[in-house]
């Protein structure tokens, strides 16, 4: 078990630049999740803790002690890798011995060992299979054993369920979040896969372009996001452009083309730029016939464009300032607008999208 | 200084990767490119005779280009006339083949496609003997014909430029068939059927369609036949003929002791060689034609007539036949008596004698064990390097800029270089005693016979490693390393089991090749160590054909058997697991 502190790394590929100056500062026993698209530096961040690529620039901490120069067979991590990396012409106790055998343990302690990681992914009966007779699922449990086996300081998890079906996803995830508690370790986690970080992750940190982008609880990040990638990365968003009006004493407008709203004093959040985004979740939308505006909610007028069915809800895509929005509503909602009928025609019928001031985020480009 | 600064990183963090390519940038710059080098100086270098002074000229190479002794010029446009009409008659050979032996079905289809390979099965050496037993004056084919025929004279005798050409069809169509026969199953069929919906004929489909997209294949096979007919040395050295020839011009030129002639000439005949492989490198790279679509190659067509199967299959198996007249002949006159088949058309009297003979005096055992140690010993070496290379280039990131690509080009060089100009370049570098060679010289040891075979054969080596390199998963290694295993256990345990079957591959051919060398080894031997195929070659001087026939068919079964090794190998090769 393991604190990992990450000072200032940075890492550049020729030009580009795939980590900058990450600082991140991990709690023992936790588990983290490092999130974003592809090329976001977030792979390069899990290898150069495993010590497969080193930092240009930076200090990488284990417990207060420094590895950022060790090499990767000398930091005590266990890695699972994203196609799993099982040795093809070992066994599966073979494969889980391997890091016990590079630390010449007694082949007593070995087999006892290798029993034990087997028995914690519930793949001990088939120790003596060659791993290329193993399905996919029961590939990631040998991987994922080989890893424990070692007793790392640090697990380390590169998109371990990326290459399962969405099925043995949604079972894998919740083992693994077990053994995860059940043992205590420090996890570090890669995912471009936003659901799985935040059903997993007690923290995680949203990288973009090899920049950090925020670090929080998977609600902090859902609920009150840093920045409109992060608002955008994870969950669905609707962003409307808008410019800032600071004529109208005390308080401001922001004005669309065919919308305004105005804030009434001057919020904490008030954009210092004239050009802004004005974001909000499709959950938030609520839909109505003209009303009169009460204070809690903006109102902003729009036009039908279609309708989705999606089982539990309906999906309302709704043209505003030329651009759609999408509004998420229930069965009854959508009865009381638009009757039975499973369809809309675009752009004949007026509506009105009411949200929540506190739901309502300004972020500037 | 960057690069300074990361061979210092290197230095400090990996000193086994740093000392392991050190070393082998020493190897490779000894045994290539010093020799090289060498021939390449001495092509320009000048004595004058009346004072002795030294200096640097052009003047060897004006002797190649003058007009009033215009042998080296004849012998120029001798291999360049040669080898376009073996480019020419090995395309008319082996595409047709491909295309019918894979885009149509008929009874022993499956059987003709795999026997079409078998002269790959033959040793250069060994394939121009076989004609030779087949078709010179006093071959069976004439012979047989006289006698049908009751001529005066033998009818069909093969000699000079035709047998050469023969030669050179029977062993270089491999190319074209091979590399047409991959290109065909590359094909994706749904253009064929697009092609065909959109209202296009059988004609228009082969000449808009499908030969378009083999062109890469037909230029790649193309090259690779010219260079290899450019390079030829054995069937021109024996089928002598008043046309010259460059490669025979060269060893000609070295029995008459003009070795400066001679290694202007080699320059003249790599230079050639290595430019083609330079243009097709760059070929490859820039046509490669990339797939637009994935699709399933044409099934092959199943012929439904009774009159078109067996036509084919009648087709199918002269040709087959014909294929398999050289292999045959051996066979044939292995187990006939030395001098006692001269008249008949058929021997009347067989015997296992040459065989026993082989193996029965020491005159006969020498050459084997002088080729079995010589090329074990080059072989073994060559192991190590390509080893040794492969793992060096695949960390080529922590290598400063450009030495992985260095080491690459290194390693393939020799493979564009003719076995005539290597064995050239050889005997100028080391004709002298230098420091790393501990003083001796290394002309008239078997020392020189093995470096030979070493440089010749490593690119085979490094190709072999480096495909089966090529195939690992790299997440391997860094599993390994992750569990804390060190670069050497990584090595042992993950890296080198899982690559073995290709490095024994490598090794195999490399060692069946070289145990036929004859190219270099006629330059390069003396009577003490005097090779297999040299000693093959004074046989058939001696005219025993019972004993070079005997030689070569154990030759042959010895490559069959090394080539089936390989192929069982790479079909266990585990190309790691496919998550």
């Amino acid at each position: 078990m393991a604190r990992v502190r990450l000072a200032g790394i940075e890492k550049s590929f020729g030009a580009v630049a795939a980590v900058a100056e990450l600082h991140l500062d991990i709690a023992e026993g936790e588990f983290f999740s490092l999130l974003g698209p592809s090329g976001c530096g977030k792979t390069t961040t899990l290898r150069m803790l495993a010590g497969f690529e080193t930092p240009d620039r930076g200090r990488i901490l284990f417990n207060d002690e420094e590895v950022t120069a060790k090499r990767p067979n000398q930091r005590n991590t266990g890695m699972v890798f994203q196609n799993y990396a099982l040795f093809p012409h070992l066994t599966v106790f073979e494969n889980v011995a391997f890091g016990l055998r590079a630390r010449k343990r007694p082949e007593s302690e070995i087999a006892a060992h290798v029993h034990e990681a087997l028995q914690l992914v519930a793949m001990h009966e088939l120790a003596q299979r060659p791993v290329t007779q193993l399905s996919g699922g029961q590939q990631q449990r040998v991987a994922l054993a080989r890893a424990l086996a070692i007793k790392p300081a640090i697990l380390l998890l590169d998109e371990p369920l990326s290459n399962l079906d969405a099925k043995l996803r949604y079972t894998t995830r919740s083992e693994l979040k077990r053994l995860q508690r059940r043992l205590g370790i420090t996890t570090i986690y890669v995912t471009h896969d936003q659901e799985e970080a935040l059903a997993l992750s007690d923290r995680l940190a949203i990288l973009n372009h090899g920049v950090l982008q925020q670090v929080g609880t998977p609600e902090q990040i859902y609920k009150d996001p840093a920045n409109l990638f992060v608002m955008n990365f994870i969950g669905a968003t609707n962003v409307l452009s808008g410019r800032v009006d600071r004529s109208t004493g005390g308080g401001f407008t922001v004005k669309g083309a065919s919308w305004q709203v105005q804030f009434p004093g001057a919020p904490e959040a008030l954009p210092t730029a004239d050009e802004v985004q004005l974001a909000f979740r499709p959950e938030h939308v609520r839909l109505g016939e003209a009303e009169a505006p009460t204070g809690e909610e903006v109102l902003i007028e729009g036009q039908w464009h279609s309708l989705e069915y999606a089982g539990t809800h309906w999906l309302a895509q709704l043209t505003v300032d030329g651009g759609l929005c999408t509004a998420r509503i229930s069965d009854e909602v959508k009865l009381a607008l638009l009757g039975p009928q499973a369809w809309v025609e675009a752009g004949r019928k007026k509506v009105i999208l009411r949200i929540p001031r506190r739901h309502l985020r300004f972020f500037t480009s | 200084m960057v690069q300074f600064k990361i061979s210092r990183t290197l230095l400090k963090r990996h000193p086994f990767t740093f000392a392991a390519v050190a070393a082998l940038l020493a190897v490779l710059a000894l045994t290539i490119y010093f020799p090289l080098s060498t021939m390449l100086l001495e092509s320009l270098r000048t004595v004058d005779p009346q004072t002795g002074g030294k200096g640097f000229s052009f003047v060897h190479f004006a002797r190649f280009f003058s007009l009033r002794s215009p042998e080296s010029l004849q012998a120029l446009s001798g291999s360049l006339k040669i080898s376009l009409l073996s480019v020419l008659l090995s395309a008319l050979v082996g595409v047709p083949l491909a295309i019918l032996f894979t885009r149509f079905q008929f009874p022993g289809q499956k059987l003709f496609a795999v026997l079409a390979t078998l002269p790959m099965l033959l040793p250069p050496l060994v394939g121009v003997i076989a004609f030779f037993i087949l078709m010179d004056e006093t071959g069976i084919v004439p012979r047989a014909l006289q006698h049908l025929l009751a001529t005066a004279t033998p009818p069909l005798v093969m000699r000079g430029v035709p047998a050469i050409l023969l030669v050179h069809t029977y062993s270089f169509y491999v190319f074209f068939y091979l590399l047409t026969r991959n290109a065909l199953a590359g094909l994706d069929h749904s253009l064929e059927e697009a092609a065909l919906g959109l209202g296009a004929g059988r004609w228009r489909l082969w000449f808009g369609v499908i030969l378009p997209q083999l062109r890469p294949a037909l230029i790649g096979a193309a090259m690779l036949v010219f260079m290899n007919s450019m390079a030829s040395f054995t069937a021109p050295y024996l089928f002598r003929d008043d046309w010259r020839f460059l490669s025979l011009e060269i060893y000609n030129a070295k029995l008459k002791g003009d070795l400066p002639l001679a290694m202007a000439q080699s320059v003249v005949l790599a230079s050639i060689s290595i430019m083609f492989v330079f243009v097709l490198r760059w070929y490859g790279n820039r046509h490669a034609l990339g797939r637009v679509s994935k699709g399933v190659a044409a099934p092959a067509r199943r012929l439904t007539g009774r009159g078109q199967k067996f036509a084919l299959t009648a087709a199918g198996s002269v040709i087959t036949l014909l294929l398999m007249l050289p292999q045959l002949t051996l066979l044939l006159m292995a187990f006939v008596k030395n001098g006692t088949w001269t008249s008949a058309i058929l021997p009347d009297t067989f015997t296992i004698e040459n065989f026993l003979e082989l193996f029965g005096s020491r005159k006969t055992a020498e050459p084997w064990l002088n080729s079995l140690w010589m090329s074990a010993t080059a072989t073994a070496l060559g192991t190590v390097i390509a080893l040794a290379a492969v793992l060096a280039a695949h960390r080529g990131k922590r290598l400063p800029p450009g030495i992985a690509g260095l080491l690459e080009i290194s390693v393939m060089l020799p493979w564009a270089v003719p076995g005539t100009v290597i064995a050239m370049a050889l005997i100028v570098a080391f004709i002298t005693p230098h420091w790393f060679t501990a003083g001796h010289t290394l002309v008239g040891t078997s020392a020189i016979m093995v470096l030979a075979y070493f440089v010749r054969h490593l690119p085979i080596q490094f190709r072999a490693t480096a495909a089966a390199h090529a195939q690992l998963d790299p997440a391997l290694d860094e599993a390994a390393q992750n569990l804390g295993a060190g670069g050497w256990m990584a090595f042992r345990r993950v890296t080198l089991p899982l690559i073995l079957p290709g490095v024994i591959t490598g090794t195999v051919t490399a060692f069946v090749i070289a145990l036929g060398e004859f190219v270099s080894s006629i330059l390069l031997f003396t009577p003490s160590n005097r090779p297999l195929s040299v000693a093959i070659f004074s046989e058939l001087r001696d005219f025993d054909l019972g004993s070079v026939a005997a030689y070569s068919i154990l030759l042959a079964v010895l490559i069959g058997a090394a080539l089936a090794l390989a192929q069982k190998l790479q079909g266990q090769q585990q190309p790691g697991l496919t998550a």
